[in-house]
């Protein structure tokens, strides 16, 4: 899903850039100590993540897990996803030029997929939690892939035609990506539930 | 967090990190291939996992940036043109969905545009004039004088060049593949090279956070 170098025009990377720079500046204030090593460890299981490769039918798909990242880190979640994108960049993961355009693409999805995590204290049911990790997972891809639509749509190539394709390949996505951030955050429930982030309904809170 | 439960994620995440990462650290990164012969360009996209580049957009610019070629690549992603002029090639596939990659092909790797020559027109001397029927000898086979003479040695020297030539770089052509996809893999060490960056960051992070707090404090 990482854009590569060249593809999408000139105001579509300052875009990224600007964008980039305004969730930065909004989610990394006043970073507490104790937050560094979560942080951390998240941003490299985000940037090994992203190298594991599951064949699938005549290509191959590879995980992403901002939803998970949103959902463990809450709005430092941009941060540790900006900086894996930029070290994914120098590893030829990702162009270089559109580093701004991806950190808001996966960033964004990973902040949107926390504001999902925090709606479950809206309701009140039995495994809400898993459900909830679900579908932070999926919609949080589905925010990216509507960014990747929009950022090709600046490259002249027919929106529709691109849009149903980039949306067809991520349905599936997002069903495994759901799942298994659904996965995850059963398991995190039962063995550090401290670790999930915005135990209060308040989302300023991490 | 406290410090057995971060030791607790911390291991837990490399150990999944290691094993899933020990047989297949790929990317998911498009590389282009491409090599000459004569004056036919052979390319071929590939993602770093070995999956061929099927059904994408191929462009070849010429120095200037104008377009020379272009096309669609096979469901084995390749693609074979003829150039036109021999320059140097930026041969770009897109695969779609925001996957791109570029080669740049020397005008030194494209060949003068001849396949191997026919041998020149060989000197063949003409057959002596019809005999008259009355005067038809038994020896009818005709001694014919010098058929074929020997050529100029500067031709064949440059032919079998020629030929040695196409012969090698079919043979190596296969290697030379190879060692561009091995270049082009994400190996298990620069993964972990990856995440040894992280963790040394946000080390000095926490570091310098660490001495502004302690200084805030006094």
């Amino acid at each position: 899903m990482h854009i590569s170098d060249g593809i999408v025009s000139g105001p579509v990377v300052t875009a990224g850039f600007v964008g980039a720079a305004v969730l930065a500046a909004a989610t990394m204030r006043n970073i507490e100590l104790e937050e560094i090593p979560k942080i951390s460890v998240m941003t490299a299981v985000f940037f090994v993540i992203d190298f594991i490769h599951v064949p699938f039918v005549v290509s191959s798909i590879h995980l992403i897990m901002n939803g998970l990242v949103g959902i463990i880190l809450g709005k430092r979640a941009f941060m540790a996803i900006m900086i894996g994108v930029v070290l994914q960049a120098f590893f030829g993961f990702g162009g270089v030029s559109v580093i701004g355009v991806n950190s808001v693409m996966l960033g964004g999805g990973a902040l949107l997929a926390y504001g999902i995590w925090q709606c479950r204290h809206l309701v009140s049911f039995a495994n809400r939690d898993i459900l909830f990790g679900g579908l932070a997972g999926a919609l949080g891809i589905f925010f990216s892939g509507c960014i990747l639509a929009l950022a090709l749509l600046s490259t002249g190539e027919a929106f529709l035609v691109t849009a149903k394709a980039v949306l067809g390949y991520h349905v599936i996505l997002m069903i495994i990506e759901g799942a298994v951030t659904a996965a995850c955050v059963s398991f995190l429930l039962k063995t550090s539930p401290h670790l999930l982030a915005g135990q209060q309904p308040s989302m300023t809170t991490g | 967090m406290s410090g057995i439960t971060f030791r607790k994620v911390v291991v837990s995440a490399l150990l999944v990190a290691s094993a899933l990462t020990s047989s297949q650290a790929l990317a998911h990164k498009l590389s282009v291939f491409a090599y000459a012969e004569g004056n036919k360009v052979f390319v071929e996209g590939y993602f770093a996992d070995g999956k061929k580049a099927q059904n994408s957009n191929v462009q070849a610019f010429d120095s200037a940036g104008k377009v020379v070629a272009q096309g669609t690549t096979n469901d084995k992603g390749q693609y074979l043109f003829e150039v036109p002029k021999a320059d140097d090639l930026k041969i770009v596939i897109n695969a779609g969905m925001g996957h791109r990659g570029e080669y740049m092909l020397p005008a030194s790797e494209l060949g003068d545009g001849t396949d191997t020559a026919e041998p020149p027109a060989a000197h063949i001397a003409e057959p002596p004039a019809a005999q008259p029927a009355s005067q038809q000898q038994a020896s009818v086979d005709v001694p014919k004088p010098e058929a074929v003479t020997t050529q100029p040695t500067a031709t064949s020297n440059e032919q079998l060049e020629r030929v040695v030539h196409k012969a090698v770089n079919e043979a190596i052509m296969p290697l030379v593949r190879e060692l561009d996809e091995t270049r082009q893999k994400n190996s298990l060490r620069d993964l972990l090279g990856g995440v040894g960056f992280i963790f040394g960051f946000m080390g000095l992070f926490f570091f310098f956070k660490a001495r502004q707090q302690g200084s805030d404090k006094q």
